[in-house]
């Protein structure tokens, strides 16, 4: 017996090990959260950046945080794209030409720092948004990029905004929410650096500390893991409309997509984004969880670079004609995905829908074409995407796929993202650029300028800092860009339009339309109040969300 | 002696930082990417982007950069983290401690569970105890890290809703008061019970994870020093004289087999310090691996090499206490 006692002995104390930590959850070991989690909402996000100044910060999550502490002079109106309601501005109205607009501010009104909000702190705000120039173009076109002149301080709460030209759509660019918030110029002022003689419009305050009048304070900023909000309790819309508003709103850092997907059906998330579409598609169909069927105001697409062989249009239209936009959007995407019909989005007031030219997947037409065309058979093209959002890649092999079957090779090569936003907004000349490259872009507001100048104008040429990556450059299209930025006339507009579509679709096509995906968040069916508005990606009007 | 053991180890711990801060500022800049553009984002012009390039120090040559880099570190500072938008040092001393606690934790269950079984295994070798070691061992080599974590959390969380997922305490659970930042310690050293309960509980997923490769690194090397020093002549001299198993192994082979686990010891802590990038960025636990794998992600530079730093640190001083050691556990090599 006694030989064994050893072995035994040490195995013992090798499960004591293993067993000793696990016995810590306990119902009594586990304390009892200290806040409420019907009245706490949780969201589980692929990543976390932690930038709070709403004039700095650009991408959909960083919009997301600001949207909980900030607030412009008005909001789109639930899922309206076109419709906006005021929020810190009470009205507006336009002079007969729709060049001046007088906004009339809502009153008792403060900033979480205690300051008023008027119209002198509006037109602050607004200002230090242009100044800084990361953000400000959304506003900036409509001030004729002169805001201290043109936005004029009437009295204590009227504003008014003279645009130069006629702007029928001010109100709705000031419904996105980007460039448009408004932070306090108390704080701004109090903790402002001048360098060399300028203001750096407190951005290193604003980074990490905030000033607005939104709903929500920052309770916690734990950078890598989660942001906790608290209701702001002095804010102005009050939280006793019968609605149960949320007390408190964590925002987790859940870089895993299994893990996200495991909170939000455990109940431990209300709000998660589910990146796959095997995901989305089995916590849709348990249908405990609430997702958007249409579209958001965004085009996945192909650019080309006019070099090589593709400088030669018909080339262009062959390669369009290759790739599977219906296999791709309901098969590839699973369906939550719709095929590209426009180099825009076809919810866009401007879509010229099926009036405009479509490409459809025709082998046949696109082996035709590269004839014509006289392209060797087995040249090779390139195709850059960034790592990290399967889709670019898919749609790489999509392409790659139907460009084999007309006997063009497509090399796909992978870059992390800042190493491929490096090529795609880098100086290098068009002959260094890739042939083909995946990228994705949605429109501040519903307009045709807001969409297709960053993208298309040969302004944005030569690192210009927009979104024109394959440097496409067409004289006539520039020309109508240029005029749909003051056009008025419906029937003009419209003639502007369905001339672009011509030229950016067929004559000179500048990129391959491929598909318009749909919001990829899910909320829990016990959230409310959340629009689907196809221009807010991924972002939430806190305030308006509530448990059922 | 032992001064000049220290002083020397302490002048390589200096060539060794300072080699590994040329490589990484070097490696850093020649990958080709831009954080200024990529903290400006798409709607930003470019000027903006030059503006920004210039607040971030990113503007000059390589050699001014890393001029200003190499003073700013001698004054004891790393930089500010693109990311994060705050200093790297408090970036590494918030989330440093996260780190060492999970490390130390793995550490510890490593050791508990890879001595005693392969000491059993060598001891009773052939056995049915033996060869459940070796098959423990060979799993725990065989089976990558993030496969365990996975399952790990999809058996823990998701199927028996025994684990947490993410983070160091459960919601609404305050941190206990700081003293070493280990929030088992801390909040045991506070006489908060429930909160440390909590913390390991926390604890127990991401420190078996990180753990599982190293115990069967512990159990075959353990097994095969026992094995080795089992043979010597002492041992047999030792049952000569009517020891019994227990004081021959215990007192006498043990005490030896253990250089050889000594010398990869520190080897481990740095195995597992970098295991813990991959097992803290699937479990989210909120390290500085996390921090490092988002700054990697991310270009940012400063924070990547302030980590890098940190780490190479820990790990040349890790391995200079284990030379230390031996020198406690072997008599024979206090002259050598």
């Amino acid at each position: 017996m006694k030989r064994y006692l050893l072995p035994t002995a040490l195995l013992v104390s090798s499960l004591v090990a293993c067993a000793a930590p696990q016995a810590a959850p306990s119902s009594q070991a586990t304390p009892a959260p200290a806040t409420d989690r019907a009245r706490t909402l949780i969201l589980a996000m692929p990543s976390l950046p932690t930038n709070l100044d709403p004039g700095v910060a650009t991408s959909g999550a960083e919009n997301m945080l600001h949207r909980a502490l900030y607030e412009g002079l008005v909001n789109f109106k639930g899922s309206s794209t076109t419709e906006v309601e005021p929020v810190l501005a009470e009205s507006f109205e336009p002079n007969a030409d729709k060049s001046v607009w007088t906004f009339k501010l809502r009153r008792g009104v403060k900033f979480s720092d205690g300051s008023d909000f008027n119209a002198e702190a509006a037109k602050a705000g607004l200002v230090r948004m242009v100044k800084i120039g990361l953000l400000g173009n959304t506003i900036n076109r409509f001030t004729s990029e002169d805001p201290e002149n043109n936005l004029v301080v009437k009295d204590e709460y009227t504003l008014e905004w003279r645009c130069g030209f006629s702007c029928p759509i001010l109100p709705q660019a000031l419904g996105t929410a980007y460039g448009t918030f408004i932070v306090s110029p108390a704080a701004m002022k109090a903790h402002e650096k001048i360098v060399d003689g300028q203001s750096d419009y407190a951005q290193a305050w604003f980074t990490n500390n905030a000033a607005g009048t939104g709903p929500y304070l920052i309770e916690a900023i734990k950078p890598n893991e989660e942001v906790v909000f608290v209701r702001n309790p002095n804010y102005w819309r009050g939280w006793d409309d019968g609605r149960q508003h949320f007390e408190r709103i964590i925002i987790r850092n859940v870089p895993e997509a299994s893990t996200r997907r495991q909170l939000l059906e455990k109940g431990d998330a209300d709000i998660a984004l589910i990146s796959t579409v095997e995901d989305y598609k089995a916590l849709r169909a348990t249908g405990r969880f609430q997702g958007s069927d249409t579209p958001l105001f965004r085009i996945n697409y192909i650019t080309f670079t006019k070099r090589d062989v593709l400088k030669d249009p018909r080339v262009r239209r062959a390669i369009s004609y290759a790739f599977d936009y219906e296999g791709y959007a309901n098969e590839v995407e699973g369906g939550l995905m719709r095929r590209g019909t426009s180099p825009w989005p076809s919810g866009m007031r401007s879509a010229v829908g099926t009036r405009g030219f479509q490409y459809t997947f025709d082998l046949e037409k696109a082996r035709a074409l590269l004839k014509e065309a006289g392209v060797p058979e087995g040249t090779e093209l390139v195709y850059l995407y960034a790592t990290g959002y399967g889709y670019y890649e898919r749609m790489g092999q999509v392409l790659q796929a139907g460009l084999e079957q007309i006997g063009l090779k497509l090399r796909l090569e992978e870059r992390d993202e800042a190493s491929f936003n490096d090529i795609f907004y880098g100086n290098q000349p068009i002959e260094e650029l890739p042939h083909l490259m995946g990228y994705a872009w949605w429109p501040d507001y519903d307009d045709f300028y807001n969409y297709v100048n960053p993208v298309f104008h040969t302004r944005n040429d030569k690192n210009d800092g927009l979104g024109n990556g394959a440097r496409y450059s067409n004289a006539e299209l520039d020309a109508l860009i240029e005029q749909s930025k003051f056009e008025t006339d419906p029937v003009k507009l419209q003639a502007i339009y369905e001339r672009a579509h011509q030229i950016l679709m067929f004559e000179d096509p500048a990129a391959i339309y491929v598909a318009e995906p749909q919001e990829e968040i899910l909320i829990a069916n016990s959230v409310k109040g959340h629009p689907w508005n196809p221009i807010h990606v991924k972002t939430f009007d806190f305030y308006n969300l509530y448990r059922e | 002696m032992i001064a000049q053991f220290v002083l020397r180890r302490l002048l390589g711990l200096l060539a060794v930082l300072a080699a590994i801060s040329v490589m990484t500022f070097v490696l850093a800049r020649v990958v080709p990417k831009d954080p200024a553009r990529l903290i400006a984002g798409p709607r930003a012009n470019q000027q903006a982007v030059e503006a920004l390039r210039e607040r971030l120090g990113l503007s000059g040559t390589l050699a001014e950069q890393y001029i200003r880099y190499v003073s700013g570190l001698l004054r004891g500072d790393l930089g500010l983290s693109f990311s994060t938008k705050r200093p790297v040092l408090q970036d590494i001393q918030t989330f440093l401690p996260a780190t060492a606690e999970l490390t130390i934790a793995a550490l510890l269950i490593s050791l508990l569970i890879g001595l005693p079984i392969g000491i059993a295994s060598a001891a009773w070798k052939d056995s049915p105890l033996d060869y459940a070691g070796r098959f423990l061992s060979t799993l725990g080599l065989s089976l990558p890290p993030f496969w365990v974590a996975l399952v790990g959390q999809l058996v823990g969380y998701y199927l028996l809703s025994l684990l947490p997922v993410g983070g160091r305490l459960s919601q609404g659970v305050s941190p206990p008061p700081t003293v070493t930042g280990f929030y088992v310690l801390d909040s045991a050293l506070a006489g908060q019970w429930a909160t440390m309960i909590n913390a390991l509980w926390h604890l127990v997923l991401p420190a078996f994870v990180l753990s599982f490769g190293v115990i069967a690194v512990f159990v075959r090397i353990t097994r095969a020093s026992m094995l080795d020093v089992l043979h010597h002549d002492y041992i047999r001299v030792a049952r000569a004289k009517g020891l019994t198993e227990r004081a021959v192994v215990l007192r006498h082979a043990v005490r030896n087999a253990l250089i050889p686990v000594l010398t990869i010891l520190g080897l481990q802590v740095g195995l597992l310090m970098s295991g813990s990038f991959l097992i803290e960025s699937i479990l989210q636990w909120p390290g500085l691996g996390l921090y490092a794998a988002n700054a990697l992600l991310a270009a940012d530079y400063n924070a990547t090499m302030g980590v890098t730093l940190v780490l190479a640190t820990i790990y040349t001083v890790a391995n200079a206490l284990v030379d230390l050691a031996y020198g406690l556990v072997d008599p024979r090599l206090r002259t050598a």
